[in-house]
């Protein structure tokens, strides 16, 4: 897997590139902006890992260009995982808050890696909620929205209520207010007894 | 309006209030008792003179105008002795009847009669209802005094009306003056407060500005330390130091991690459902009960079953793990929950056994806060866990509180 590692703190490029070159083979580092858009011109990368306080130019604008390529982008991000952040429309694969441990940024890559190649559709009852590269209509979905979907999706009330599911109720949240700007008749809600459900929304 | 502003506001009317209640009801209650005081004068000199009344102008020779007389013939002003019941007017001006009755208050016999408000048959009539009394005030204005002379019983009623009509006047004014007081103050105290409160919100925002700032320089470091640390462990194996490194950033970790959900909370409070809190508690519990039995610690449960809440789901699991986690750290032998509802409120309390003395602690819930048996507790005590589990009941319009008593202490949760 050819990754691209852009951060504009060095001592957390020596280290990830170490890490993730003894992962996945490739890496390459960038340390602002400018520098990501130049060896995006020059190759191509299966996941991209950018610091949202990447100077020069601005992580929102490189996730962009990262999307018109369907190169799947991980930012990583400061204040958390809120409803606003994952409500932005920018076209994120997955926001990956700080302080994390190695694995769980290796693991965030390896899902990311060929998301946009999937086409998921689920069943409400009395319609359907897909999404296809990373996309429910036109709002974009993270990794973690994907993941509580499919469980409230899948749940049938015998396997734990899903609120383990990290990020759980920013993610129905952020998938409520987007179901309903798509104009999708589902919703997803916490039922007494059984946990995150996709619903009908009528 | 904050709650805090509520409060000082409220706070601050109620002292005005008291304040105002308490000296304007000084005033009106000596301005009475000196208007009783008055009448009693005039009704013990009637008493003296037999049931009638026969004030003469001073006895002093040379009359009103004797020398050394205070204010002598200066006119109005220093004669206090002519005002009052001391007026030689008095005589002519005093209104009141005295009935005498002979052993065994048979039939009164009227002996004067110098008032026009009742009539003579009334007059008795009142004297035969106060013949049980000593003396004090009926209807309101007459002032009598029931007395014995000359083995026989009498019963002198004085007219008051006139003179206690300015001390009612007083009355009214002190009332509605107090209450325009109060409502002034509010008015007044609603003006100023954003002035007196500006300090306290602009510190506030600084701390928690601070905090933001440092909880955030802190996660690029932290999430470089446990990286180097994962390369040391493959190139030189794991071992005690990188061990420990590992707890410590994952223990750092931790305490960022609550710090930014604070902050979340704070900016967007989650969504809320409807949540079999009954369920959730126990839940919680039955999920630790093994740690709670690996440390000799017995749990009792007193929980009211379908208790449901309109809550974030996910914040309410947050803080029932906050507290069941405390509960594991600081419980010595016993810990114990109950809870219960009754007219649309939930009481949750959370108890155990404790070395903390008596006293109130709600300091607990401030941030950064820890008690003084934290110390002793096993674990990671960051002080973070109940100034969340606070924020997360306040958001959701309820209280927290928390003391210690009798060797118990005692954590409460009104939702």
């Amino acid at each position: 897997m050819r990754i691209l590692l852009a951060s504009p703190d060095r001592d957390f490029l020596e280290a990830y590139e170490k890490l993730l070159c003894d992962e996945f083979g490739y890496v390459k580092t960038a340390f602002d902006g400018t520098a990501v858009l130049s060896l995006l011109k020059e190759q191509d990368f299966d996941v991209c890992v950018i610091d949202s306080k990447l100077p020069r130019v601005n992580y929102r604008t490189i996730v962009s260009r990262l999307d018109a390529k369907k190169i799947p982008s991980v930012i990583l991000v400061y204040k958390g995982m809120s409803p606003a952040l994952l409500c932005l429309k920018d076209p994120v694969t997955e926001y990956m808050p700080l302080p994390f441990p190695p694995g769980e940024l290796k693991s965030v890559i390896t899902r990311a890696d060929g998301s946009y190649g999937e086409t998921v559709s689920y069943d409400t009852g009395t319609g359907n909620i897909s999404y296809k590269n990373n996309r429910i209509g036109n709002s974009p979905v993270t990794l973690s929205e994907k993941q509580l979907l499919k469980f409230a999706a899948e749940n049938s009330g015998d396997g734990g209520d899903g609120t383990d599911i990290q990020y759980g109720m920013s993610c129905t949240e952020s998938l409520n207010r987007k179901f309903a700007e798509e104009g999708c008749q589902a919703k997803i809600k916490y039922i007494n007894g059984k946990g995150f459900m996709l619903v009908d929304s009528r | 309006m904050s709650k805090a502003e509520k409060k000082f506001l409220w706070y601050a009317v109620l002292a005005v209030f008291v304040l105002l209640a308490v000296i304007l009801g000084v005033i009106n209650i000596v301005n009475f008792t000196m208007a009783a005081s008055d009448a009693d004068e005039l009704t013990q000199r009637i008493a003296d003179q037999h049931g009638t009344l026969n004030i003469r102008t001073f006895d002093r020779p040379g009359g009103m105008n004797a020398p050394g007389t205070p204010g002598g013939d200066t006119g109005w002003g220093g004669r206090s002795d002519i005002m009052g019941p001391d007026s030689p007017e008095m005589n002519n001006s005093l209104r009141f009847f005295t009935v005498a009755y002979s052993k065994g208050f048979e039939t009164g016999e009227l002996i004067e009669y110098r008032i026009s408000a009742i009539s003579e048959s009334e007059a008795l009539e009142m004297a035969d209802s106060l013949k049980e009394g000593k003396t004090g005030w009926v209807k309101g204005i007459y002032r009598y005094r029931v007395y014995s002379d000359e083995g026989r019983i009498f019963i002198t009623v004085v007219d008051q009306g006139r003179e206690l009509h300015p001390s009612y006047r007083i009355l009214i004014i002190s009332a509605i003056g107090g209450i325009a007081g109060v409502i002034l103050s509010y008015l007044f105290l609603n003006m100023v407060r954003n002035k007196v409160f500006a300090p306290l919100k602009d510190a506030d925002r600084k701390q928690k500005q601070f905090i933001s700032s440092a909880e955030e320089e802190f996660k690029m470091p932290l999430t470089v330390i446990s990286a180097q640390n994962e390369i040391l462990e493959k190139e030189y194996g794991v071992n005690e130091q990188t061990a420990s490194i590992r707890k410590q950033v994952a223990g750092m970790g931790r305490v960022i991690r609550k710090l930014s959900s604070l902050a979340i909370y704070e900016d967007n409070a989650g969504t809320k459902t409807e949540v079999d809190l009954s369920g959730l508690v126990n839940e919680r519990i039955e999920r630790k009960s093994r740690e709670f039995v690996e440390r000799g610690i017995s749990v009792g449960k007193q929980i009211e079953e379908n208790i449901s809440f309109n809550c974030d789901a996910d914040a309410m699991k947050k803080v029932f793990d906050e507290l069941v986690t405390n509960a594991i750290k600081y419980s010595v032998t016993h810990f114990n929950v109950r809870m219960s509802k009754a007219n649309e409120r939930i009481a949750v309390i959370f108890s155990n056994d404790t070395s903390l003395e008596d006293g109130i602690y709600d300091n607990a819930f401030d941030r950064f806060t820890t008690l003084k048996n934290a110390a002793a507790a096993e674990g990671h005590n960051d002080g973070l866990g109940l100034a969340y589990v606070r924020d997360i009941v306040r958001s959701h319009g309820g209280r927290c509180s928390a003391r210690a008593e009798k060797g118990e202490f005692i954590l409460t949760i009104a939702l």
